[in-house]
């Protein structure tokens, strides 16, 4: 089966006063169609960048500078603006982490679907309307009809976040990027857009890539997970043996940092220090600085992204990993 | 059982709102309604709901950052709410308050050394050579080095930023500290820093901690007791041990099981609640929750369920009453 999502060696770098600063730094992955691949990693590992750059989304002073983004074969990176507008919101689309201010407060929730709607289905007012009611319908907000003309401080968070993943799914995509879309919520309302979203998924078929900071999520959404850190992909692989068995300190660290609900700890396993500034970052990986088992080796040199000799569906970038 | 430190009895915070040129009182939001409870000596009491549950009211009241509409709270041997002036300001000195947000809640023009003795000129404590030396002390107590004495806020990190906060609420030496959220704007490898760091402070200077959150794991790992919130009143009041393996208000069963957890794998979610939290401004009849509750039955729309039970287990729900015995009461494991 070929992948609906291939992304190979990434590089999105920022142009600051102070130099050029990698904020993604030759990620690779792909996605099989109906996944859903979970990012995790701290703020400023680089996360959001990827998301942005594959929506061609990045802005002054940020360049995709590197990589290819093949969507079922099509390398969204070289289209034209113009061409990309025929694909974002259509082929694929994208859910924010603030629906607050992801949407455009002076206008209707109905006329930002029907937008996307009519560019994309090149449907009619009428048919557009019904067919944006029927998303918010599918979607849970109750009498959509009202909500259709309801403006986006009218709703509340969950309801806002509901209605963003209508717009989103509006126009079937194939490949969905969720960035923390349940981050905002509270953990009753985040359940909710988890069990609607999972269930979507399912009926629609869709390839997703899903980004959070919250292993718990990642652990309950995805089939694949990707750890980052500093811009780079510190292991890849089956979620739940990742989960269970992690090779890279760094992941381990932030499984074990976590409070777990019914094992309590006296004291939680910290990592020392916080993530570097992007001209603080070490020579060689990324994570040297804080890392438990780092070797003279891991500060001058980069560790390879390769894959694990008794797991064959694991990548792993580490001098020193942990057994597993 | 150690000493109380705390009591609230009857606690409302209402919040008038004012409509039109005259600024009419047209209603009012019930933040904080009818909430009572004790803090021991020594130990960790948590308040937990989702957002506008009314938490961080009941926080800010505590403290008088607010004045409650009505109640009582005697604190260490006083009646806080009838103190004044120099005596208020005296008592003062043994209530803290540590903030969810390190970036507003630091004058971003005072240097670390201004911000941390701010409490001592207030008070009229030490001199300057003294409070220089106090500083430093607290700075290393809370992890920093000294020498960041003359820096800014700006130029550190979200969980640094924490710490100065913290070695600000301590520099007093408090009885009691009110911990607002004091973890969740940070990323979860400097969380576990902090939570650490809180209990060790804890232990070192015999700290009292009402600690609020919404993060039922951070909940679990630092209390001792747990007050679970809903709409502006306790639902469930219970130890930590209790609360986590025999939740019995349905909207704690409800909240325990909307936890994302590591390594269960990619699971259907079962036990979802339906609906949100409603209006505080016109909050339902009867039990608040009822709307959303998956076992209301006839009383919870009309009667408002006390909080009852066991000493060291009440909740506010009708199911457990035995005047509604015959009805269909579930047993734990039907529930969850």
């Amino acid at each position: 089966m070929n992948p609906v999502v291939e992304v190979k060696d990434l590089e999105t770098t920022f142009f600051l006063k102070s130099g050029p600063f990698k904020a993604v730094n030759r990620i690779s992955y792909s996605i099989n169609q109906g996944e859903t691949l979970g990012i995790v990693g701290e703020s400023g590992c680089g996360k959001s960048v990827t998301s942005f750059s594959l929506m061609r989304l990045i802005e002054k002073p940020g360049l995709v500078t590197n990589g290819q983004f093949l969507l079922n074969g099509k390398n969204i990176l070289l289209l034209k603006d113009q061409e990309i507008e025929n694909v974002r919101g259509g082929e694929m689309a994208m859910i924010f982490q603030e629906p607050m201010t992801a949407l455009n407060p002076v206008l209707t929730i109905g006329y930002q679907m029907d937008e996307q709607i009519k560019k994309h289905m090149r449907l009619n007012d009428k048919d557009s309307r019904d067919r944006a009611i029927e998303m918010l319908q599918l979607v849970g907000i109750p009498s959509a009809k009202e909500r259709y003309s309801a403006y986006p401080h009218q709703l509340s968070g969950g309801m806002r976040q509901r209605a963003m993943i209508a717009m989103a799914l509006s126009c079937n995509p194939k490949f969905l990027i969720a960035d923390e879309p349940t981050t905002a919520l509270d953990v009753t309302i985040q359940a909710q857009i988890l069990e609607l979203f999972q269930s979507l998924q399912e009926k629609m078929n869709m390839t997703v890539q899903f980004i959070t900071h919250d292993l718990g999520v990642i652990s309950e959404v995805s089939d694949k997970v990707l750890v980052m850190y500093g811009g780079q992909t510190c292991e890849t692989g089956p979620t739940q043996d990742i989960i269970n068995s992690p090779a890279h300190p760094y992941t381990a660290a932030l499984i074990l940092s976590r409070p777990q609900h019914g094992q309590r700890v006296e004291r939680l396993k910290t990592i020392e220090g916080s993530v570097p500034a992007p001209h603080e970052l070490p020579q060689g990986c990324p994570f040297a600085n804080r890392c438990p088992n780092v070797l003279p080796q891991c500060w001058t040199h980069k560790p390879p992204l390769e894959t694990i000799a008794s797991r064959p569906d694991r990548k792993l970038a580490c001098f020193n990993p942990l057994p597993i | 059982m150690s000493e109380i430190i705390l009591e609230a009895k009857n606690i409302k915070k209402y919040f008038p709102i004012k409509k039109g040129f005259f600024m009419r009182e047209v209603g009012q939001v019930k933040a904080v309604e009818d909430v009572d409870f004790i803090v021991r000596r020594g130990e960790t009491l948590g308040l937990v709901g989702e957002s506008g549950c009314g938490k961080s009211t009941l926080g800010r009241t505590l403290i008088r950052l607010y004045e409650p509409t009505a109640g009582e709270i005697q604190f260490d041997g006083h009646n806080f709410l009838k103190l004044k002036g120099s005596e208020l300001r005296k008592k003062r000195r043994d209530l803290q308050m540590i903030f969810q947000d390190p970036y507003s809640s630091l004058d971003p023009r005072m240097t670390v050394g201004q911000v941390i003795e701010q409490p001592f000129i207030i008070h009229g404590l030490l001199q300057k050579k003294e409070r220089e030396v106090r500083v430093k002390q607290l700075l290393e107590m809370v992890g920093l080095k000294s020498s960041h004495i003359n820096r800014y806020p700006h130029e550190f990190s979200g969980g640094q930023r924490q710490r100065i906060a913290i070695a600000r609420a301590i520099a007093l030496d408090p009885k009691l500290i009110i911990c607002d959220e004091p973890v969740s704007a940070l990323d979860v490898s400097i969380q576990a820093q902090i939570l650490n760091l809180l209990k060790d402070l804890q232990k070192r200077l015999n700290l009292t901690y009402i600690f609020i959150s919404h993060d039922l794991s951070v909940i679990e790992h630092v209390c001792d007791r747990v007050a679970v919130m809903y709409l502006g009143r306790i639902v469930e009041l219970t130890t930590r041990e209790e609360l986590f393996a025999n939740p019995q208000h349905p909207y704690t069963q409800a909240l325990l099981s909307s936890i994302p957890t590591i390594g269960t794998g990619k699971k259907k979610m079962s036990k979802v609640l339906i609906g949100e939290i409603p209006s505080p401004i016109n909050p339902p009849s009867g039990c608040t929750f009822h709307p959303r509750c998956p076992h209301s039955f006839e009383p919870c729309s009309k009667i408002i369920p006390a909080l009852e039970g066991p000493v060291d287990h009440t909740k506010a729900c009708h199911l457990y009453d035995p005047k509604y015995k015959k009805t269909n009461l579930t047993t734990q494991k039907e529930l969850l």
